[in-house]
């Protein structure tokens, strides 16, 4: 295909994204705004990077979380990335019911990482262990190791869902920049 | 499709070990004998042998894919490799309450440490992960650098295991399913499907022919979504951001084809022991057909130009998979039998094996049953291989290569962590 043929086809399909449907649930938003006032935590206004960290996951949260990324879901377009270390990460996004080979990485990260340092756990397993509760591998949800903002559930959750939390979470955040900077 | 196991003596299993032929496609144990899946003439050849005063004469010397085996069968259940070439440990990092879980009686826990990498004191080292950045499942990759080429690349993983065989143990095919569906996620309806093989092939249990031509509808709509995955991976790496978009467009629209014809977008548990866990929804069957033409119909215009080396070979086989699987799909979507689509399962005991063709290779499960529960079993993944093809594949080439050499293999490290 020629490059004018391949040009003329893409101005025609138009663009793959879909509109925003997945909206931030408004009882979501304002139970997070308050654990960032109830912390004394200012929010970071409109903008989140996050690192991800795979504590023990299957890769199937890992297959919805690139659909979230990619095109038709488009993550970026709300102004939240993921990055490649702690050192600049606003969110620490576990996956994965926590293996006990995984703890001390997930310490670091979270120890590593600059205030207000929220924590969201992505998956049954991130919830609460999920199907792999009780094992001698595992030390249960992302609870068990670091403090948790935000639970997004499913098994694994769709990207609409991933991307309702995020956006809750993102929500917040502005908020309580607005709250902080107008006193 | 199975040659029953045969148990071989010490001197048989020796005489075996010293040769190169058949290779070896699994090693794993129970608390009193070592198994080695061998492939022999293209059929699987499951070989055994008693564990005597807590080991077995090694297969690494002569097959040295068997180490990270070996390295893990020690880790589990604590039987030591005689003569193996690498005894350092591989699931167990220090961090369990216990060692040798799966043994008769585990141990007092191991001590912890970071493992020895040895490299030449010239090189060096250049240490990545468990947390990759990105998103990545959780491997750590060390690398030995001399000036920008990698002499050698080593992964050490274990970082997501969760113990998924001691949970199987004690309970039956059906509940045992669901950890078998997370062995891996990318690949999670060829684990379940050969998880269901095994306990069908232990309990001789016919599967009603509409659930096996689901089940082979689910196994490729799975290889086109997973492999799309991989292939919008290479192409972020590449920076073929255009192809990427649409690698991402059709994965999206296979698995929502797939969410409307069985509730899962994965086909997460659609697969169990005996048969599939419902028929499909009405008009799913064409929703996966619509999907499926659609990217038959552009997936001649998705070349990858600019790809050298391995990413290029691996685009080179992963296109045409996509299309086989569109093809053998379609097949299947308009030759659908009429029926139920489960057998019940008896309670019974035996010992099965199954087999299915994952996205990223052949998948292999074992079992054996004891009046209706799960005495023992395994179950390969095809990053055992993968992980190594990567280290052969990174040897003297470029550090700066990495990214998209290992976008391109689309390995995930839970399948073998287990």
């Amino acid at each position: 295909m020629t490059a004018w043929r391949r040009l003329a086809r893409t101005l025609v399909a138009g663009p793959v994204t879909e509109p925003a449907t997945a909206k931030a649930d408004a009882a979501t938003v304002a139970s997070l705004a308050g654990r960032l006032d109830a912390a004394g935590q200012g929010g970071l206004g409109r903008s989140l990077a996050i690192l991800h960290i795979d504590a023990g996951s299957c890769g199937g949260c890992e297959l919805e979380l690139r659909a979230v990324v990619r095109a038709v879901y488009d993550l970026e377009r709300y102004g939240i990335r993921f990055v490649a270390t702690p050192l600049h990460a606003d969110v620490l996004l576990v996956t994965g019911a926590v293996t006990r080979n995984m703890v001390e990485a997930l310490e670091l990260a979270h120890a590593a990482m600059p205030e207000p340092k929220l924590v969201v756990a992505v998956g049954d397993c991130a919830v609460d262990g999920g199907v792999f509760k009780g094992s001698y591998a595992v030390t249960g949800g992302a609870g068990t190791t670091v403090p948790v903002d935000l639970l997004i559930s499913g098994c694994p959750p769709a990207p609409e869902r991933i991307l309702a939390g995020l956006r809750a979470l993102l929500e917040a955040s502005a908020r309580r920049a607005e709250a902080v900077s107008s006193r | 499709m199975m040659r029953p196991r045969q148990v071989l003596s010490r001197e048989e299993w020796t005489a075996m070990a010293g040769r190169p032929e058949p290779p070896l496609l699994a090693l794993w144990a129970d608390t009193r004998e070592v198994h080695a899946l061998l492939r022999d003439e293209e059929v699987p050849l499951l070989v055994s042998t008693a564990v005597e005063a807590g080991g077995y004469p090694a297969l690494s010397p002569v097959r040295p894919s068997a180490a990270r085996f070996e390295r893990m069968v020690h880790d589990l259940w604590g039987h030591q490799a005689a003569g193996g070439i690498d005894a350092r440990p591989w699931l167990d990092h220090g961090r369990w309450a216990l060692s040798a879980p799966m043994a008769q009686r585990p141990g007092a826990a191991a001590k912890a440490g970071t493992p020895e990498f040895q490299f030449d004191d010239d090189v060096d080292q250049v240490p990545l992960g468990p947390v990759l950045g990105g998103i990545q499942p959780a491997s750590h990759l060390r690398l030995g650098v001399r000036g920008d080429r990698v002499v050698r690349l080593e992964a050490r993983l274990g970082y997501t295991h969760r113990g998924c065989l001691t949970l199987i143990r004690g309970k039956s095919p059906r509940a045992a399913a669901r950890f078998a569906a997370r062995l891996a996620g990318e690949a999670t309806v060829a684990h379940a499907l050969a998880f269901a093989r095994a306990a069908e092939d232990a309990l001789n249990c016919d599967v009603p022919p509409r659930a096996l031509a689901w089940r082979d509808v689910m196994l490729e709509v799975e290889r086109a979504a997973t492999l799309l995955d991989v292939a919008a991976s290479v192409a972020e790496a590449a920076g073929l951001d255009g192809v990427a978009t649409r690698f991402a467009w059709h994965g999206e629209a296979v698995r929502r084809a797939a969410d409307a014809a069985f509730g899962h977008r994965l086909m997460m548990d659609c697969v169990v022991p005996g048969g599939i866990a419902a028929d499909a929804a009405s008009g799913g069957g064409a929703a996966i057909d619509r999907a499926l033409v659609a990217l038959a119909a552009e997936l001649p215009a998705l070349a990858m130009p600019g790809l050298a080396g391995h990413a290029q070979a691996a685009a080179a086989r992963r296109l045409p998979a996509i299309e086989g699987a569109v093809h053998l799909a379609r097949g299947l979507l308009a030759t659908l039998p009429e029926g139920p689509v489960s057998a019940a399962l008896p309670v019974a005991s035996g010992e099965g094996l199954g087999f299915a063709s994952a996205p990223g290779g052949p998948v292999w499960h074992w079992l054996r049953l004891d009046h209706g529960q799960i005495a023992s079993v395994f179950m390969c993944d095809p990053a055992w291989a993968g992980f190594q093809a990567l280290e052969v594949a990174m040897a003297g080439a470029p550090a700066e290569d990495l990214a998209l050499v290992r976008a391109s293999f689309g390995l995930s490290s839970a399948g073998a962590d287990l």
